[in-house]
């Protein structure tokens, strides 16, 4: 459907909900946020602006992106848990590492967890994108 | 001796990958592999004399008691000895045969994987190990039938073929793991030691029985040997390798190798004899009556498949002799005849022996080849399958109990056979008329070498049987006996009770022969009167009656209807639910009385006025919205909790469904009331019967008294073992990530099941 006040609001809101869903990402694992959460409002991301428009006008990619970043979450998500297979014969088993960051007097550690976050965090986005992206072209097929 | 194994399997992805330069020669550079193998085996013989043996021992699955124990001993050496040399042989007659065909590639790796199985299977001194390589020697059996997969009734035999023997294969694995509980252990050597406890055993006769029903059907006894006539599908290489010459002994050897284990009892020498004998004569008389070369030549084969059996079920030292030296007499001359049958076939067109005829003439190395062939057939000196038929008979008189009935049966289907070979050779090769399609001429190089040696092998151990005697079924006799024997293998025996059974049988076959104007066609009535009953029909008509038993119940589960599918799913859940609910008397947990703020009942109240909203309301964006009011007011309930992520996770979701639910609607059709009013008040009662059962879970999950609550070690670890302070998220991704990885998983298979059902129609 048309909407010319969400199609403003989208070219204002579209950065700024990449920009929160990341942040939510990156902090989920100390405060409330991770994967799922900022998966989905990178998805609302991606749909805010074709929403404001008629289903006929939306452009459709020809390149498979949703199913791009579906799969990719899936691919990080197995490798995520298929590393602990080689360290300690367990699967899914947190690997971290901890990198003393100069200036600054913080460590940052990375795990394997957090590439899992990342790949549900990918699904999500996939996932949303994908149904939207399907419904989408099947009207417009109509 | 694994490499033997593995240097097979290497050569049937090799055969893919010969240069086109040298595709002219493929037979040969294939048959190079098992020639090579032959000869190795051949250099093992001194080395296994006086029971010696070549074993390798690696462990594969130790837990399930699986390991790759391979053994070279007598028994294998025989079987190992036939299969590669007579490979080496059928591949060069292959690589002429399959000119011409489809997809020869395919039928080289499909013949020596087939190779490489069966060398596994006679090698294999692990019961589990055995199962594997006899099932792919099934599998590859099926592929080999269905060579020429474009024709009905080939793809018919080849299923068949498959569904009888994986169906004797199934029960033969019950019968071993049977087996090795009786005895603790998959190892043939060690079950030997416990023979006499395994025999007492209360499960002797079941294990018997069912190992036996994968010998049976391996080797096409009756009742299971419609099969294999039906195999005759195969390309004639085929036929002559697998279906007469290796696969359908694998019975065979499989009874001989556990005969120490399984063997001398009462149930042994009743059943095998009993199977053995009824095949043995049931092959032999059915052979006289077909048309097509090799389906007589397929009923005679199930006939040496029934004395093989019968000899092995008799279980004296001299039978199991016997059965050894009738095993080489049998893969000799049935791998040459089968052979010859196909070069006929090439060159005439036909295989109908009644248009068949004057072949001497014009094939004349084919017609020496394959008389040699008969004469052995026919058990006539100077042949091995004299020697052959002499000690068969031998061993039948010298039964326990029951001589008199297995000579009996033992002359008759000698006679028969006898018959058979002077029919043939008569027919094919001498009858003054022939009106086949082509006009024959002498076969190629590549068509007689592989049968005239093997035909010639017959003969010269026919004479030398000595040698034969010592060296190879000597060995092979001490691991199914355990006492040593003294062989010592004879052409001439002297004039002995034998000696005339010999007699009385040539002039028997002969004699038969000479009515065979007035028998053939009676026995053909004899045969459309009382054994009308064709077991392949009955075979496939069982088959149809499980698929259509398939799908009448699966029309009646699988109905298609989604509520229905709901409705079952949520009672079943509710019922059990509830069982276990009144079975604990949940009514009687006493509810403390908790502080509960304003917010939280005010916000129940608005949850509820909404969800009975969204019921009652005749138009869908309303019970859209209000369905959304319902996931915001318990979002909110979350956070009076203070469960942040929740309320988050809450929030987001039920806004992007209200915004997709708005979406669809607006290009759905109107509003119309579809239900009637009974089914209305169905899935109210269905909802309230659900909705009650969760109710009572969660109050009932509240009064479970757990040593220490789950959430205790999530808060105390969560810092420490999975460096994060939100214990919500470091559950999903670290202590429950496997909860997690499922979740995604299902989101991946809902996104293609849009896909299945957005698309579905298109194409």
């Amino acid at each position: 459907m048309s909407s010319v006040i969400l199609k403003m609001a989208s070219i204002v809101l579209r950065p700024l909900f990449w920009v929160i869903s990341i942040w939510l990402l990156l902090r989920g694992h100390n405060h409330p946020g991770g994967g799922f959460i900022g998966g989905l409002i990178a998805g609302s991301a991606l749909i805010i602006g074709p929403l404001s428009r008629e289903a006929e006008e939306i452009k459709l990619e020809k390149k498979n992106y949703p199913l791009l970043f579906l799969s990719g979450g899936m691919i990080l998500i197995l490798l995520s848990a298929a590393l602990g297979l080689f360290t300690s014969d367990l699967m899914l088993e947190g690997l971290w590492m901890k990198i003393p960051l100069p200036l600054v007097d913080a460590t940052l550690k990375l795990g394997t967890p957090l590439m899992f976050d990342v790949g549900v965090y990918l699904t999500v986005i996939g996932f949303i994108y994908f149904i939207f992206n399907s419904m989408m072209e099947e009207w417009q097929w109509k | 001796m694994e490499l033997s194994i593995g240097i097979l399997f290497a050569a049937a992805v090799l055969s893919l990958s010969i240069p086109s330069r040298l595709r002219p020669l493929k037979g040969w550079i294939l048959s190079l592999f098992p020639l090579g193998i032959f000869i190795f085996l051949l250099t093992t013989i001194p080395e296994l004399q006086n029971n010696g043996v070549l074993e390798t021992n690696r462990s594969w699955m130790p837990g399930i008691g699986l390991n790759l124990h391979l053994l070279l001993d007598g028994l294998s050496l025989i079987f190992a000895l036939l299969i590669t040399g007579i490979g080496s042989f059928i591949l060069i007659y292959a690589h002429q045969y399959m000119q011409g065909y489809a997809h020869t590639n395919r039928f080289y790796v499909y013949l020596l994987v087939f190779m490489g199985s069966m060398l596994g299977l006679v090698l294999s001194a692990n019961l589990l190990l055995l199962f594997i390589f006899w099932e792919l020697t099934g599998i590859s059996s099926f592929l080999l039938i269905g060579f020429k997969h474009k024709e009905e009734n080939v793809r018919q035999s080849a299923i068949q073929a498959l569904l009888v023997t994986a169906f004797g294969g199934l029960m033969m694995l019950s019968g071993f793991v049977m087996l090795g509980l009786v005895s603790g252990t998959y190892e043939i050597n060690q079950m030997i030691g416990q023979s006499s406890s395994i025999i007492n055993h209360g499960w002797y006769l079941p294990i018997l029985i069912l190992i036996l029903g994968g010998a049976f059907s391996k080797s096409a006894q009756f009742p299971f040997h419609f099969w294999l006539p039906g195999a005759m599908q195969a390309p004639s290489p085929v036929s002559a390798f697998l279906h007469s010459a290796t696969m359908v002994k694998a019975g065979i050897y499989l009874m001989a190798r556990l005969n120490p284990v399984l063997g001398n009892t009462m149930e042994w020498q009743t059943i095998i004899p009993l199977i053995g004998g009824a095949t043995m004569l049931i092959g032999a008389y059915l052979a006289l009556t077909q048309k097509d070369l090799k389906a007589i030549l397929a009923y005679t084969t199930i006939s040496a498949l029934g004395t093989l059996m019968l000899l092995i079920g008799i279980d004296t030292e001299l039978s199991m002799k016997a059965a050894l030296i009738y095993l080489i007499v049998h893969a000799l001359y049935k791998g040459t005849l089968f052979m010859v049958a196909g070069s006929i076939d090439k060159k005439t067109g036909t295989r109908n022996i009644d248009l068949l005829g004057t072949l001497a003439y014009r094939m004349p190395i084919t017609t020496v080849v394959a008389l040699l062939a008969l004469l052995s057939m026919a058990g006539l000196p100077p042949m091995l399958g004299f020697i052959g038929k002499e000690i068969i008979y031998e061993a039948n008189i010298q039964t326990p109990n029951v001589a008199g009935i297995v000579t009996t049966l033992g002359v008759i289907s000698n006679i028969f056979m006898v018959w058979v070979s002077i029919f043939i050779g008569y027919r094919v090769f001498f009858r003054k008329s022939y009106q086949g399609y082509k006009t024959p001429s002498e076969t190629s190089f590549h068509f007689w070498i592989g049968p005239g040696i093997l035909a010639l092998g017959g003969l010269i151990l026919g004479l030398f049987p000595y040698q034969l005697g010592e060296n190879i079924i000597q060995p092979a006799l001490g691991v199914i006996q355990a006492e040593q024997l003294d062989i010592k293998l004879k052409l001439w025996h002297g004039f002995n009770r034998v000696f005339l059974l010999s007699m009385f049988t040539l002039l028997g076959g002969v004699a038969l022969f000479l009515l065979r104007h007035q028998l053939i066609p009676f026995f053909r009535r004899v045969n459309k009167k009382f054994f009308d009953v064709r077991f392949s029909d009955m075979f496939t008509g069982f088959i149809d009656g499980i698929m259509a038993f398939a799908k009448g119940h699966t029309k009646v589960i699988q109905h298609g209807y989604q509520r229905f599918y709901l409705m079952v799913i949520f009672l079943v859940v509710a019922a059990m639910g509830w069982f276990q609910l009144i079975n604990t008397r949940f009514w009687e947990i006493e509810m403390p009385v908790q502080q509960v703020s304003v917010y939280t009942v005010l916000i129940a109240l608005v949850i509820t006025v909404a969800t009975l909203f969204t019921l009652l309301s005749r138009s869908r964006l309303t019970a859209i919205i209000s369905m959304g009011v319902v996931g915001y007011g318990i979002a909110l309930i979350y956070l009076i909790y203070s469960a942040v992520d929740l309320a988050i996770t809450q929030l987001l979701v039920e806004t992007l469904t209200v915004v997709i639910f708005v979406l669809v609607i607006f290009k759905l059709p109107r509003f119309a009331s579809l239900s009637s009013r009974a089914s209305k008040l169905r899935d109210a009662g269905i909802a309230l019967i659900v909705g009650g059962f969760m109710t009572g879970i969660a109050m009932k999950a509240k009064h479970l008294e757990l040593k220490e609550p789950i959430s205790d070690f999530f808060v105390k670890n969560a810092p420490g073992k999975g460096f994060g302070d939100n214990i919500v998220n470091v559950i999903l991704v670290d202590f429950r990530a496997l909860d997690t990885l499922g979740e995604v998983t299902v989101l991946m298979i809902a996104a293609l099941g849009v896909v299945a059902l957005l698309k579905i129609d298109r194409s």
